[in-house]
């Protein structure tokens, strides 16, 4: 087997297998923007108690 | 444009590592500033903010000008009540389209509760020319602990754009 080959036959790291999907980084953005943004804000704005 | 190698995942180089540290670093340092700043910092955001409405807060802005009020001050032509809070009272103040309601006269270095709320849409309290500057959102109550530290008369100007006549929307807070 050449060198050629033999990288050709390596398997691909997993982590390069997820940043290289990207319909998981797009999802992983939309999750994450919704969490710190909307739902923490949500959240944030259901404590505001009446005032006295 | 060339295609990237079949396998760029790669342990991180020297340079890349020291960069993230710095970073990370950075990120952690700004992080516990943040908590520590409220503590040593001498201007801070309101943390204290309540619900309201805009008829509930008006009524206490009214009460309000009724029991302290001292005289009339003219803000860009109109007459406006001036009011002279006791120190450590509860001081209201009204924004509306496009108006800073009333003109508050306060003491130099006694301590007061300002209240801030909008009658309708999102405006910005900026004091002039101190410089400081909070959101104030209809249906909100922000409460900042006050001390004035300087006398003179001050400029409350807006400072989010709430439409036509948003230049016009100037007040006055007096310290004596």
């Amino acid at each position: 087997m050449t060198k050629k080959q033999e990288q050709e036959s390596e398997p691909v790291p997993q982590g390069q297998k997820w940043f290289d999907n990207i319909w998981f980084l797009f999802l992983a953005s939309l999750l994450i923007s919704t969490l710190i943004y909307n739902v923490w804000g949500i959240v944030d704005l259901l404590g505001v108690p009446p005032a006295p | 444009m060339l295609a990237p190698e079949r396998i760029w995942w790669k342990p991180l180089g020297r340079m890349e590592k020291t960069w993230l540290t710095v970073a990370f670093v950075w990120c952690v340092l700004l992080t516990i500033m943040m908590p520590l700043w409220y503590f040593l910092g001498k201007q801070n955001v309101p943390t204290e903010t309540y619900r309201t409405t805009p008829t509930e807060y008006s009524a206490k802005v009214n009460e309000f000008v009724e029991k302290y009020k001292i005289g009339e001050e003219t803000v860009n032509g109109i007459p406006l009540p001036l009011v002279a809070p006791p120190p450590g009272s509860d001081v209201y103040l009204r924004a509306s389209t496009w108006q800073w309601y009333p003109i508050i006269q306060l003491e130099k270095g006694q301590e007061y509760r300002l209240h801030i709320s909008s009658m309708d849409l999102q405006h910005g309290f900026s004091l002039q020319p101190v410089n400081i500057n909070l959101q104030v959102l209809p249906g909100y109550d922000y409460v900042a602990t006050i001390i004035p530290t300087t006398t003179g008369e001050f400029t409350v100007v807006c400072n989010e754009f709430c439409s036509l006549g948003h230049h016009t929307m100037v007040g006055k807070m007096i310290v004596k």
